[in-house]
């Protein structure tokens, strides 16, 4: 492993929506209470580049579903120290309204994708109202236009894009959902964005609801364990606040905005992935 | 006939005509012939009707499309309209593939629905527009119209083989395009198979020797085969996508659409 870079992995918010916790489950959870989610996208930086995982949402998309957009995808990426009209390297992990609307801040990219992504959210799937209702048909249609600028880079399953640094198909969630892997000074990190929403989702397991194949989305939660070397503790889940108490701020001015994983926790994982009472 | 397609209603089949261009032999095969000759193409769309129906096949290009020596005569909207068939009108569009000409003028048949294979939006939207030469034979303001139609709820997915209604069979052949999908029609003359570019000239089905936009030759030759069986055998029942004969073997409905339009059943 010495050929691969330790890189510095963070997660920045740039939203979030309050709502019930039963919201973030499939099936009945006995304890219903306020909760809130949380909007991510992850900048891993090493060997002198700057990946993004994720673009997030615009104000147009948050307007319309009643989100709160703290501040652009690409302006957090900027709070990282690196200038989006920079970054050739954009990660999309799927294609849902709150993770692919910021593309056009990113006007170098390429931008990686899995190729079952792409037909799932064109295809036959999108006739279904409630599998539909997470895309936003103005960002799919920019990742079309994208296509036929040759700025996306099809993936089928995995990949690497950098010595430590792969991608690895999911699914369940959406159909071509896929997760990131990156090498730390803490060993493997596995950014789960959307194969998994909640620690809850996979620590109970009881899947996030809203889910394309049941089956895949629990044995993604397996895959994402297997992919941190059996280390739980390294996976991040893509939505949940507790993310932003867990690992240390990025700094004084970033606190509550954006989180260092590559860190060791601060908070109680134990806790966190009910291995105690 | 045997005895189940009797009870088939039969349909009418017209071919219309409106756009043409100058090309050669050397662009019409795959397997290149030493002496090149002009061989020109004519772009289609095609109309079913019977049992009180109507159906499209294709939407062609319209005046959106301005990349290459392509004359448009009339946009198909205006070329159906010529035959009475109203575009305002048409419920349901079969789109054989999702090339510039043929899935073109969507904006013009405003309460369609559309029929189209999965894999055909899948190559239309995936991996392999990276190559040149697979992006070059679509339009991407063509493929964005069909993906808002998706989300429109206006696009109808079949896997393979489909009815479309009493008489009229959608069949996926691939080869031109991964999802390329051929029609068969039951007509007062018996099954008629519109190939579309499945075989884009009689002579690319007479010679074995398939036209060179294609994805993948050998399902492109199986194509050819399907198409042939389709029509029970009888070639003359084959009808290719492109091909300017089409317009001399067959006759025009009306004096008025000399030139236009030919019925094919």
């Amino acid at each position: 492993m010495a050929d691969m870079p330790e890189y510095e992995v963070h997660a920045i918010k740039y939203g979030d929506h309050q709502r019930m916790r039963q919201e973030n489950f499939l099936f009945k959870d006995p304890h219903d209470e306020a909760s809130s989610i949380d909007f991510y996208i992850w900048v891993v930086q090493g060997g002198g580049k700057t990946y993004v995982i994720d673009v997030g949402f615009e104000q147009k998309e948050a307007e319309a579903r009643g989100r709160s957009l703290h501040r652009l995808p690409s302006d957090a990426v900027r709070m990282m120290g690196a200038d989006p009209n920079n970054i050739d390297d954009v990660v999309i992990s799927h294609l849902h309204y709150d993770h692919c609307g910021d593309v056009s801040s990113f006007p170098k990219a390429k931008f990686y994708l899995q190729d079952r992504e792409m037909a799932y959210c064109t295809g036959r799937c999108m006739t279904h109202a409630p599998l539909r209702h997470p895309y936003a048909v103005d960002y799919v249609v920019n990742m079309v236009r994208l296509v036929y600028d040759d700025r996306v880079h099809y993936v089928d399953g995995e990949m690497e894009i950098a010595p430590g640094l792969s991608l690895h198909h999911i699914g369940g969630h959406t159909d071509g959902v896929q997760a990131v892997r990156v090498w730390t000074k803490n060993g493997w990190l596995v950014l789960a964005t959307d194969s998994m929403h909640f620690y809850d989702n996979m620590a109970i397991p009881n899947p996030f609801p809203i889910v394309y194949s049941v089956g895949d989305m629990l044995d993604g939660y397996e895959k994402l364990r297997a992919l941190a070397d059996g280390n739980e503790d390294r996976v991040i889940p893509g939505h949940d606040p507790q993310v932003m108490g867990l690992f240390p701020a990025a700094s004084k001015e970033l606190e509550g905005i954006a989180v260092a994983l590559h860190e060791t926790p601060i908070g109680d994982m134990d806790k966190v992935w009910r291995r105690t009472k | 006939m045997a005895a189940h397609e009797m009870t088939l209603p039969t349909y009418e089949v017209y071919a219309v005509k409106y756009a043409e261009r100058t090309s050669s032999s050397h662009g019409t095969f795959v397997f290149k012939d030493p002496h090149d000759a002009p061989m020109d193409m004519d772009y289609f769309v095609w109309s079913i009707s019977g049992g009180g129906r109507t159906f499209v096949v294709d939407l062609g290009f319209d005046r959106r499309y301005k990349r290459g020596a392509r004359n448009l005569l009339r946009t198909p909207a205006e070329g159906l309209d010529l035959l009475g068939v109203n575009p305002a009108e048409v419920e349901e569009v079969i789109v054989t593939h999702m090339h510039y000409d043929h899935a073109g003028s969507m904006p013009d048949f405003p309460n369609a629905k559309f029929h189209l294979q999965d894999e055909e939006m899948v190559f239309a939207t995936g991996r392999y527009l990276k190559h040149k030469a697979f992006r070059y034979g679509n339009f991407v303001e063509y493929t964005v119209d069909f993906v808002r139609a998706v989300y429109d709820d206006r696009v109808i997915f079949t896997d393979g083989t489909g009815e479309i209604a009493p008489g009229i069979t959608i069949h996926r052949v691939g080869g031109h395009t991964h999802g390329m999908q051929i029609v068969r029609v039951n007509t007062r003359n018996g099954w008629l198979v519109l190939a579309s570019d499945a075989i884009h000239m009689y002579a690319n089905m007479e010679r074995q020797n398939p036209y060179p936009a294609v994805f993948n030759v050998h399902d492109m030759l199986e194509g050819t085969r399907t198409a042939l069986k389709l029509a029970e055998g009888n070639a003359d029942m084959v009808i290719p996508g492109h091909d300017p004969i089409k317009m001399q073997r067959y006759s025009a409905p009306t004096a008025k659409l000399d030139g236009i339009a030919v019925r094919l059943d």
